[in-house]
């Protein structure tokens, strides 16, 4: 039997939060973010329902913002540690490597830990230990390209790029799996059945189409440049056509890639007696997308929050939590007791990170 | 049932289990009081010591209670009101989110609090900064880009050595003559594909001079050292420092205003945005130019020469539009540097008669 959650976000409304939210970030250069993603998150959370009663996102924004300013020192070391000298590039991509898994097992469980619902708190139960076994290799070789051309020149820089990417989707279900195996609610642990041999097939055809409608929209862009070459500005209107057929060719696969990977990664989580189900499907999100992006660019960005609207009900509404039971009962009966003592306000790690923006 | 005014329904959960339990509860002065419709006697609470969510349109009231449990109630005007009777007050964040007047007032701000740093602010910052910086960290910066740049852009130069000795000696002459400090490091290169008709200046003191840009000139000295004068430039203004620093003010901007939706969104808007940074650099380091040309006495029609013929090569380059190229069109730079070698033949001329 299922229950499916419903969303109650309203554009007007959250369009309000969110420029205030972009005004006094700005103005407080940076600071209230912290504050911002709280209102932003607890919008979201307080706004989807199960069974009637709303999930709500309780982090106190200092721990976010002093996850954020340590984030901000780490990855601008990082990003321009390179320019100064090589060793100093080095130690500050071995300092990322030594800290970057347990910042993300971090955050991760700073979002859960502050997730509630019916006043019963999430927790991720991946340990430090877990977090390294798990993602030292994902950053290694996310890293890899930057480390091998300065060290070796553009074309090993460039063999190492061209390995990573072959092995991204091993990557990705790797996190994944990182993610959904560790998941705790109410004395119930997830649990998460591999689907390597899917993540790869959604790649691989997502690359395809992406290829095809590149090439489709490249060739009609060809040939509307040779038709209006004689205006003598072929070249620049070859180069635009070009990247709005790359923009199209994105639009277009994103939706499939999104759609099929949530998909694929529900149908597969299991929480206690609770499994997922999901209807997101391609041809629905397909449209929602497309109506985000162009009104996204006509109104320079001032549409992005009804967008997200848009997207989050969409995203929200095609899920199910289902049991063998009614949801109702089972999930009225949860009780964690003694199996795990509930966590308070305070029990935040000190990496309280939140690394999303 | 409650003597309060007047109750409202809502779920209580006691932060243990997931069974839901209906409740009354009532809001008196500064006071909370929850009664279970399954019986027992009602529970009191001080609202200040509560943490209530703040109001949303669709979502329920949320009041966490100081024994763990939450109470949960739907959203109402008379919740609302009887919440504010109470002595519950909002964060004035709240007001100014429910209230379109005010919010859209928040968004001119934005536009013109966004545009404001772009156009004033960011440069500023930037200048700033970049004055901050010490010269031998600029210099550090500058060598690191050329070992770079050696890996696989450039190549050793086949410029005679006695040349480029003559080369640097004729810009030594030229840069007392103009009184502009001299150029610290001169660095001759070729570039590894392509003509590379160019010369381009590093953080900390560094212009690396390319071949194609030595064979271009040809015989055409003053040429040259127009062109090394609008080096000098960059170098005086410290524009390569600066444009470090604006790219990551600038990616902090786009990031923020765009960056939620995408990065594809946001890193655009800081390409277009830096080109344009790169575009008054340019004009800043032409304008140099022609001012240490007229001091060392050369006509800065040498430098109008150099774009006249540029321009005439590189064909091209006639194509960008304006708005996404990095240098200003050099049709209109050669003309500025032609009016500004026409106003000193006019004033040559008309000084005898004086």
């Amino acid at each position: 039997m299922q229950a499916p959650l419903a969303f109650t976000g309203h554009g007007g409304e959250y369009f309000r939060i969110w420029i205030v939210n972009v005004v006094l970030t700005i103005v407080t250069l940076g600071i209230y973010s912290a504050w911002a993603k709280v209102r932003k998150a607890s919008y979201f959370a307080r706004n989807t329902r199960l069974l009637g009663d709303s999930f709500e996102f309780t982090a106190n924004p200092w721990a976010i913002l002093r996850g954020r300013l340590l984030a901000l020192m780490l990855l601008g070391f990082y990003t321009f540690a390179f320019e100064f000298s090589l060793t100093i590039g080095l130690v500050a991509t071995a300092a990322l490597l030594a800290t970057a898994p347990l910042l993300f097992a971090s955050a991760t469980r700073f979002r859960l830990r502050n997730t509630r619902w019916r006043a019963l708190r999430f927790d991720f139960t991946a340990s430090g230990a877990d977090a390294y076994r798990t993602a030292l290799i994902v950053i290694a070789l996310w890293i890899s390209s930057t480390v091998f051309g300065a060290l070796g020149g553009l074309m090993s820089g460039a063999i190492a790029a061209g390995v990573a990417g072959l092995l991204l989707p091993w990557m990705h279900h790797r996190m994944k799996a990182f993610q959904h195996r560790h998941v705790w609610f109410a004395g119930n642990a997830s649990q998460f059945r591999s689907a390597l041999g899917r993540f790869y097939l959604t790649y691989l055809i997502a690359s395809v189409f992406f290829f095809l409608t590149g090439v489709v929209a490249a060739i009609a862009g060809g040939a509307l440049a040779v038709a209006l070459s004689r205006s003598g500005n072929a070249r620049v209107i070859g180069t635009i056509i070009g990247l709005a057929a790359g923009a199209l060719g994105y639009l277009a696969t994103w939706p499939y890639f999104a759609s099929r990977i949530q998909r694929i990664v529900w149908e597969r989580t299991t929480l206690g007696p609770f499994s997922f189900t999901t209807t997101i499907a391609f041809r629905s999100l397909l449209p929602i997308a497309a109506r985000n992006f162009a009104l996204f660019v006509v109104t320079a960005g001032l549409y992005w929050p009804f967008a997200s609207i848009a997207w989050a009900r969409y995203r929200i509404q095609c899920m199910s939590v289902a049991s063998s039971e009614s949801p109702d009962e089972a999930l009225a009966a949860l009780d964690p007791g003694a199996s795990r003592s509930t966590l308070g306000e305070g029990a935040v790690d000190f990496f309280g990170i939140d690394l999303g923006w | 049932m409650l003597e309060l005014p007047s109750s409202f329904s809502g779920r209580w959960f006691d932060g243990q289990s997931g069974a839901p339990h209906a409740v009354r509860f009532a809001i008196g002065r500064n006071e909370l009081v929850v009664e279970r419709e399954e019986g027992g006697a009602p529970e009191r609470h001080r609202l200040a010591d509560l943490r209530i969510a703040e109001p949303l349109r669709n979502a329920p009231r949320l009041f966490d209670l100081p024994d763990g449990g939450v109470l949960e109630a739907e959203e109402t005007p008379e919740l609302a009101a009887a919440l504010a009777a109470g002595g519950h007050r909002e964060s004035r964040v709240v007001g100014w989110q429910s209230a379109w007047p005010a919010s859209l007032m928040a968004l001119v701000l934005l536009v013109a609090g966004s545009v404001w740093l772009y156009m004033e602010g960011l440069p500023r910052i930037a200048d700033w900064a970049a004055g901050k910086v010490s010269p031998a960290l600029e210099a550090h910066m500058g060598d690191q880009a050329l070992a770079t740049l050696d890996r696989g852009m450039l190549q050793p130069s086949t410029l005679p050595p006695a040349e480029q000795v003559a080369i640097q000696a004729r810009l030594a002459v030229f840069e007392s003559a103009a009184g502009i400090a001299a150029t610290r490091r001169i660095e001759f290169r070729a570039m590894s594909s392509g003509p590379g008709i160019n010369a381009f200046s590093l953080p900390g003191g560094t212009v690396v001079v390319l071949d194609g840009l030595v064979a271009f000139a040809g015989k055409d000295d003053e040429m040259l050292l127009a062109v090394l004068a609008h080096e000098a430039g960059h170098q005086a203004h410290h524009h390569m420092t600066r444009s470090l620093f604006r790219a990551l003010g600038g990616a902090a901007l786009a990031g923020l205003l765009w960056g939620d939706y995408s990065s594809v969104a946001s890193h655009a808007a800081i390409l277009f945005g830096q080109l344009d940074y790169s575009r008054s650099d340019e004009t800043e380091a032409d304008e140099f130019a022609i001012a240490a040309l007229r001091r060392a006495g050369i006509s800065p029609a040498a430098l109008a020469r150099f774009f006249w013929k540029i321009g005439s090569q590189a064909s091209g380059q006639h194509d960008v539009p304006a708005w996404a190229s990095t240098h200003p069109d050099s049709g209109s730079r050669a003309k500025h540097a032609e009016e500004a070698a026409d106003a000193d033949d006019e004033a040559a001329a008309s000084a005898p008669s004086r």
